[in-house]
């Protein structure tokens, strides 16, 4: 076999995969054997391909986009969910969907639903709708401080420390383990996050790690787990979920040692992924 | 005699859908059209569409193609509607060398090279690299040959690397030119 068929069949390879393994390409497998230039061409395809398709993937998703996806959903008419009858043709998007999906088509079809159906569950919806705003309404001004939520801390939280005053201490806000101890990053005096009343209710240290190609910047707030409504599940940074509620600021949360952790950090998923780098091989 | 939860059994999936898939749709989205606000659109749309036709689903492993295709083809008719500015692959032949191993990957301008690709060509690259999808299913996704997959996303790769080629020789020829004003 010549290079340049090895290399055509071997372009489809994907990295980390067994395709090379299947039967069409073991030719070429044993081509690029013994040629060291197809291998080395062949090599560097494959690391061109691991970069790419990690920038490819890394694709920072809307933190709201799922509670907006299902609130469009609910928001529809359930008319447009549930049929009266067994026809699959129901609303002029059919061509859209019959162009790229001719193995869905042949799918059996499944039972009708009733008209009954849909009025029981309106119905049911709007008796819940009610009552949740009755609910929401009557005991708000009730609730304690430990209503705040991850989502609504992220939100008042802005990465600008100036704005915010030095942190009163009204609780011990101790860093993470490891924080301190880390050489290339440098944590500033914490600032105080006041929501209401005349506490601050969290704080906040601007970080930098440096020793990078580029100084990653962030925040990390720190609040007592008693105040948080459903404190994240996660008990270590470097195992902490990477989320991303604005464009360009990447966000991962824990809890340890009864504190609540936020970590914001500037950039995107492979920033927030390096300072977690970082903690990971730092010895222990 | 079907009961009232039999009845609703779809709207409880659509959720099911929502959660398992909306990140990689989303995503699949995004590097298809470039955008976040058209991203947004084609995976809201897809779902509004996917909702009347759930019925016709029996088997929640098919869900991820067939979420894939419907995204893929709300966008391709939203490329009709507005029109594209992509480029031919036919005279692409494959680049006399290769890229440095070292190089690091823009992330704009691979979403630029990846604009420029035509949508036949665009799509089978996209799913390639995330990695989710086989041969087989990428073929009966895009209703093309499992060939003609390999043959597209060969010569998509191939314009990936050139136009990368090319930056990286820009770059290059920029930091001699600065140099030589320096010097």
């Amino acid at each position: 076999m010549d290079c340049r068929t090895a290399l055509e069949l071997v372009e489809v390879v994907r990295p980390d995969s067994g395709d090379l393994a299947e039967s069409e390409l073991t030719s070429a497998a044993a081509h690029l054997e013994s040629c060291r230039h197809c291998a080395k061409i062949f090599h560097g395809r494959k690391t061109l391909d691991r970069q790419l398709g990690r920038v490819i993937r890394d694709v920072p998703v809307p933190w709201n986009l799922k509670t907006n996806l299902l609130a469009t959903v609910s928001d529809r008419p359930l008319a447009w969910t549930c049929q009266d009858d067994n026809s699959t043709s129901y609303v002029g998007s059919n061509a859209e969907i019959d162009t790229g999906t001719k193995s869905v088509q042949s799918l059996p079809t499944s039972p009708p639903v009733s008209i009954h159906c849909r009025r029981w569950f309106r119905l049911t919806v709007a008796i819940v709708v009610c009552l949740a705003v009755v609910f929401v309404a009557w005991y708000s001004p009730f609730w304690p401080e430990s209503s705040l939520t991850l989502a609504k801390l992220e939100q008042e939280t802005d990465l600008h420390l100036d704005q915010y005053a030095d942190f009163d201490g009204s609780f011990r806000a101790n860093l993470p383990s490891g924080w301190s101890d880390l050489r290339s990053l440098r944590v500033v005096r914490p600032k105080g996050l006041q929501l209401s009343g005349s506490d601050h209710v969290a704080a906040l240290y601007g970080f930098q790690l440096q020793e990078m190609r580029r100084p990653i910047d962030g925040v990390l707030l720190v609040i007592e787990q008693s105040r948080v409504v459903e404190p994240p599940n996660i008990f270590t940074f470097i195992s902490a979920t990477t989320r991303y509620p604005q464009r360009s600021t990447a966000v991962a949360a824990w809890t340890e040692g009864g504190l609540v952790y936020i970590c914001f950090v500037q950039g995107g998923g492979s920033e927030i992924e390096a300072l977690q780098q970082e903690f990971a091989i730092m010895p222990t | 005699m079907m009961t009232t939860m039999d009845n609703c059994q779809c709207v409880c999936n659509l959720a099911d859908l929502i959660e398992e898939h909306y990140s990689l749709l989303y995503r699949y989205a995004f590097r298809l059209s470039g955008s976040v606000a058209d991203a947004e659109d084609l995976t809201q749309q897809t779902f509004l569409m996917a909702q009347p036709k759930l019925h016709q689903l029996r088997e929640s492993s098919h869900a991820k193609a067939w979420l894939c295709a419907i995204v893929r083809n709300v966008f391709r008719k939203s490329l009709r509607r507005n029109g594209n500015s992509t480029v031919p692959l036919g005279s692409i032949s494959e680049p006399a060398s290769n890229l440095p191993i070292n190089s690091m990957v823009d992330l704009e301008e691979i979403q630029n090279a990846l604009n420029e690709l035509s949508e036949e060509f665009r799509s089978p690259l996209i799913l390639y690299y995330f990695s989710e999808f086989s041969y087989k299913e990428i073929s009966e996704q895009l209703e093309v040959p499992m060939g003609t997959v390999m043959s597209r996303l060969a010569r998509a790769k191939a314009y990936l690397r050139k136009r990368l080629e090319l930056r990286e020789e820009v770059i290059q020829e920029d930091s001699r030119t600065t140099v030589g004003v320096k010097s």
